[in-house]
Formats: structure tokens, C-alpha cells, sequence
């Protein structure tokens, strides 16, 4: 019969190789790389590895009275547990179970393309968002409705604007020759770049940050709108060795336009984002009737119906849509509490209660 | 590698041979001008610390250099609150560390200044990378306690001090807690701008190994307390070489791509 020191060595030889294995396999998947590192740890293989420390944790919780008795180890060994818990709940795993068997999670993650000025409620995966706009450029008859998606949410999100915030004077014109970088300037009024004799002389004559080109008496007027919309152009003069001048236009959307003479000379004009905005609109309700208004930026996203709605990606050429990841907030509050928990644990077990007993840190071999 | 002919760099270089001069003077048992020196070259590091904050225009903990010029600095508060408060010493090996710390910022890494991308505006920025650094200086020092652990097991000369494998042991106290807000600061930014609370990134999964090893140190250390105080001593160092993995290798190996390639 296993006595009950013999069974505490036990448990404690067991949680220590289980770290140590844990701390082998996120090295393996660190070197695997994020997508494979994600299949590995969500394989089948893996859930039994993942419930064995969760119900170790919970045996060692039961099995050593210290760790109940102590409020800091309490709450460590508790906090790994939810997080633990968290997510294995919140996995794709999970989702797929109890889509099966209770019918009721959405999928744990996917995509949805909105153009400005329309709604959308299809949750589709990246590949299908990727065909779908193909099939747009291509002016292929298949109508964006047709397009297979992963689900469909019970409200429709509409885009009412996006935009994007630059750095001020902080673009940057490249040039190349032959496709190889032969330099770059400041995107600033004045700013010259000379290549030598052989080749032109770049010059800075204007900056735009809404380009639009109108024909008014058979003429071509070009103005910087500052209406609605984005699209930043440069206005260079380029002089050529044999003393022509030129103006060219220079877009940073646009990178394909900006290539000069018979091609031997391109430039790129390049701003830095400072953040991407897109204005939604929460669609709910039988009559699709407008909902709860909210701008989501990186760092910013929209909580709403199970669903964090992020900014992801945008129409680079001429953002008129924006991109949203969408996931689902099942078990993101056990995860949260976990973090919690093991927070407040180790600081409670590692200053908190020594500063309180007037302890230097960690005296004792706990 | 390039000399920095800037003021910054001067900074940097002066903060460094601060803590060369101190070092020595310690060495030839002038304690008095060590620590005055010692002093000096903390107060070079705050001054090149803020010109590099109000030069960029944030705080300066967004690339390799501005990570290292932090670290630099911690060292001598880290010192003083270690000998006052938890009794370990060791002070001439951390003006050595600084040394080190600040090599990197003198010669290595670029200090053109950036601008943040859109993803570290959020305020979790600065705690998120504050805490790990902090962490990783303190971790620092636990591994010189560890490596005199194992070198020189008779333990310090100093009478109040503790001798050093219960000096490895408090060190990893002190940072352990800063280790596992930095890991959930990152986890919760993540959910912030990434949707995801965990991504299973290089950079993640390298942070989650070095926390690891100090939690199986705690565990060792608890099974068998000080019976094998060199095995003991190893596992803070194996912490150490985990925690310069995530710092270093990760960043600037393209072995580990990820979204944490900008921070190179």
C-alpha cells in the first residue's frame, strides 16, 4: 500500500516532469513555428496531456493540505486550473463538440469582408474571403452572396467608414533602378534627390493626402480633397540629364503607376500608419434597425452578441472595405479569471505576505 | 558593430565606463569611490534614458537597443535593493552585468528612432515590456548568485549576507511574480489587438519555456530544499539561457518567425 508520503513524492515527481515536458514542447513548437505550433497543440495527443496536468493540479490541490492552507499557493495552483479549463472551453476543439452535441457555439474564429456603406453577417475563413475578392477582380458572375461561408451571426455589422491615420512627415519616397533600391527621400515640399549626371534629378513639388484628378474645359486639374476618403500622392519633377522636365504623380496605393520613362526608374511612396478605423454599426433586430455605434482600432475591438470584432486587414488599393477577425468569447472569462487568480497568487505568496511579515523575499523553501 | 557618435551614445558609452571604473575601484578596496562612481554611471543611464524618451517621443522599451539601454539602468537600484533588503550581495559581478547590458546598446543594436506601429499603442505597452525587463535584470543577477553558487560553495565573506544558493533563491522570488505579469500583460494585450489571448508564437511559446524552468526550479526546490543546492543552481541558470533565447535569438533569428518580429 502506497503510503501517504509516498504518494505526495509521487504527485510531486509527476507535476515536475510534466513541466519539464511542457517546457520541451513549447521549445518544439517554437521552433515548428505558429501554425504548426497551434496544430500540435490542439492535437488530440495533446488533450490528454492538457487534461493530465489539469487533473494533477486539482489531485495536488486535494492530496497536499499545504496547498490549501497557504491563500498564495491556493490560489497559483487554482489560477492554472481555470486557465487551464479557459482553454481547453475556448478551443476548436470544444466549439466543434458542442456545436455537435448541444448545438449552440458558433465557430471559434473567422473573417468578414464589409464594404463601406453595406452590411454583412457571414463569418467566412481567410481562404474564402481571399477567393471571394478574386472572383470579384476577375468580374467573374459569381455574386458575393453565392459565396461559401462558416456561419452566419443572428445581427449584420454595416461599415460606415474606414480610414486610415499617417504620421505626418513621415513618408519616405524609395527609388529604384531596375528594381534594385538605389535610394530614398524624405516625402517633403523641396526635398531633391540627384543620382548623378547620367541619371534625373528627383524633386518634391507637392504632397496630397486625398489626390483627385477633375476635367473641367477639356483640362486636367488635380486637388488635394479634403473631403472624405484617403488616397496620398507626391507631385515629383523629374529632370532628365538632357534638360526635359517632367511632373509625375506618385500614389501610395497605387505602387504599380509610379514607374517612369521605359522603366529602368521606379519609385514608391511609402507612409507609416499611425492606426486603422473602421465605423460600425450594429444591425440587430427584426427590422435590421440601427443598433450600438462603435469605432474599432487595433487595440480597440467591439465586443458584441459572443463576438470580439477586431481590425485586420483593409482594401490597400482603395479602402472602400475593411477586414474584421471575429471570435468568439467562449471561455474567455475563465481564462481571465485564471490569470487573475494565478496573479494575485504569486504576488501574494512571493512579497505581499513576507513584506507584510516583515520577511525578506521567499525566506522559507516554499 | 558600430561606435554610435551621437549623444546618446556618448551617454552610453560613459555609463559604461562608470561601471568599469567602479568595478575596479571595488576590486582595489576602494569601496567609498566604487559606490560613488557606481552612482555616477546610474545617473549617465537615467539621463541617456530620458534624452532617448523625449528623442523618440515614447517610452523607450520598443526595440532591442531602447530594451537594453533600460536594462542598463536597473542595475544599480537592483543592487542597492538587494543588499538592503534581501541581504545578497555580490555588487562588483552587477557592475559587471551592467557592462554587459549596455554593450549591446553601445555597439550592437540600431538606435534610429521609430515610430510605433499601430499594434504597440495600446496601453499595455509599457507595463508589458517594464515588467519583463525588470524581470530579466533580476533574473541576471539570481544566475551570478548561482553561477558563485556552484563555483564558490563556502558563500559570501560578509557576515549579514546570505550565502548564495538562498541568494539564487530570493532573487527568483523577486522577479518569478514580474515573470508571470509580464506573460499575462502580454496575454491580455494579444486578446487586445490579435483576438487571440494566446497565438502559439515563437516568442510566446519561448516566454511560456523560460517561466516553466523557474516554476520547475520551485518545485525541485521544494522536493529537496537544499540537499542538491548545485542542481539547484543550475536550473536558475538554465532559466537564464531560456530567458536570452526569448530576448535575443527569437528577435534576431529568422529561424523563429512571428508577430513579434518587429521588436528587432
Amino acid at each position: 500500500m502506497i503510503t501517504n508520503i509516498k504518494m505526495k513524492k509521487l504527485v510531486m515527481w509527476v507535476g515536475l516532469l510534466l513541466i519539464v515536458a511542457l517546457t520541451a514542447l513549447s521549445i518544439v513548437g517554437a521552433f515548428l513555428g505558429t501554425e504548426r505550433a497551434k496544430e500540435l497543440f490542439n492535437s488530440p495527443a495533446l488533450v490528454f496531456f492538457w487534461v493530465a496536468i489539469t487533473v494533477l493540479l486539482t489531485g495536488g490541490m486535494l492530496v497536499f493540505g499545504r496547498l490549501r492552507q497557504k491563500a498564495g499557493l491556493l490560489l497559483i495552483h487554482a489560477g492554472c486550473v481555470l486557465v487551464l479549463v479557459g482553454g481547453m472551453y475556448s478551443s476548436q476543439a470544444s466549439h466543434q463538440l458542442l456545436r455537435e452535441y448541444f448545438g449552440s457555439a458558433g465557430v471559434p474564429h473567422g473573417y468578414m469582408a464589409i464594404f463601406e456603406g453595406q452590411s454583412e453577417n457571414r463569418i467566412m475563413a481567410i481562404e474564402q474571403i481571399n477567393v471571394m475578392f478574386r472572383n470579384l477582380k476577375k468580374q467573374r458572375r459569381t455574386s458575393p452572396d453565392d459565396q461559401p461561408y462558416l456561419q452566419k451571426l443572428p445581427f449584420r455589422m454595416r461599415l460606415n467608414d474606414f480610414r486610415i491615420e499617417y504620421y505626418e512627415n513621415r513618408g519616405k519616397l524609395l527609388i529604384y533602378a531596375q528594381k534594385k533600391p538605389i535610394g530614398q527621400m524624405k516625402a517633403l515640399v523641396g526635398e531633391e534627390f540627384d543620382m548623378g549626371p547620367e541619371l534625373p534629378r528627383i524633386r518634391i513639388l507637392r504632397t496630397f493626402r486625398n489626390f483627385r484628378i477633375n476635367i473641367k474645359n477639356g483640362k486636367r486639374q488635380v486637388s488635394d480633397d479634403i473631403g472624405k476618403g484617403e488616397n496620398p500622392a507626391l507631385e515629383v519633377e523629374i529632370s532628365r540629364p538632357d534638360g526635359k522636365t517632367e511632373k509625375k504623380y506618385i500614389f501610395e496605393r497605387f505602387p504599380d503607376f509610379n514607374v517612369l520613362g521605359d522603366g529602368q526608374l521606379q519609385m514608391r511612396y511609402v507612409l507609416m500608419p499611425k492606426d486603422y478605423f473602421s465605423d460600425l454599426e450594429v444591425e440587430d433586430g427584426e427590422d435590421g434597425q440601427a443598433g450600438t455605434l462603435k469605432t474599432i482600432e487595433v487595440n480597440k475591438p467591439l465586443h458584441y452578441g459572443g463576438y470580439y470584432f477586431y481590425q485586420s486587414d483593409y482594401d490597400h488599393e482603395s479602402g472602400q472595405y475593411t477586414i474584421l477577425s471575429v471570435r468568439s468569447d467562449t471561455g474567455l472569462i475563465v481564462v481571465f479569471a485564471g490569470y487573475f487568480l494565478l496573479c494575485a497568487g504569486v504576488f501574494w505568496h512571493f512579497w505581499f505576505r513576507n513584506i507584510i511579515a516583515g520577511r525578506a523575499c521567499g525566506p522559507r523553501n516554499d | 558593430m558600430a561606435i554610435k557618435w551621437t549623444i546618446q551614445g556618448c551617454l552610453i558609452y560613459a555609463a559604461m565606463a562608470a561601471y568599469g571604473l567602479a568595478f575596479v575601484s571595488i576590486v582595489w578596496r576602494r569601496h567609498k569611490t566604487g559606490t560613488l562612481v557606481y552612482q555616477t554611471g546610474f545617473m549617465i543611464t537615467v539621463v541617456a534614458f530620458i534624452y532617448r524618451w523625449v528623442h523618440v517621443g515614447h517610452v523607450p522599451m520598443q526595440n532591442l537597443f531602447e530594451v537594453f539601454l533600460t536594462m542598463g539602468m536597473l542595475i544599480y537600484p537592483l543592487s542597492v535593493f538587494s543588499r538592503r533588503r534581501l541581504r545578497v550581495g555580490v555588487e562588483p559581478a552587477d557592475m559587471l552585468i551592467g557592462i554587459v547590458l549596455l554593450f549591446p546598446a553601445g555597439f550592437v543594436f540600431d538606435a534610429a528612432p521609430q515610430q510605433l506601429p499601430p499594434a504597440l499603442q495600446c496601453f499595455l505597452f509599457a507595463p508589458h515590456v517594464a515588467v519583463y525587463v525588470i524581470a530579466y535584470v533580476i533574473m541576471a543577477k539570481a544566475t551570478v548568485q548561482a553561477i558563485y553558487q556552484l563555483s564558490r560553495p563556502a558563500g559570501p565573506k560578509g557576515t549579514h549576507l546570505v550565502d548564495y544558493e538562498q541568494a539564487t533563491y530570493r532573487m527568483i522570488c523577486l522577479g518569478f511574480p514580474l515573470m508571470t505579469l509580464g506573460l499575462i500583460f502580454g496575454s491580455w494585450w494579444g486578446h487586445l489587438a490579435w483576438g487571440d489571448y494566446w497565438g502559439w508564437d515563437p516568442k510566446e511559446l519561448w516566454s511560456l519555456a523560460s517561466w516553466l524552468v523557474y516554476l520547475a526550479y520551485f518545485h525541485f526546490r521544494y522536493m529537496y530544499g537544499r540537499k542538491h543546492a548545485r542542481l539547484n543552481s543550475i536550473w536558475a541558470i538554465a532559466g537564464m539561457a531560456a530567458i536570452m533565447i526569448t530576448l535575443l535569438w527569437v528577435n534576431l533569428s529568422r529561424l523563429f518567425g512571428g508577430l513579434h518580429n518587429y521588436a528587432t
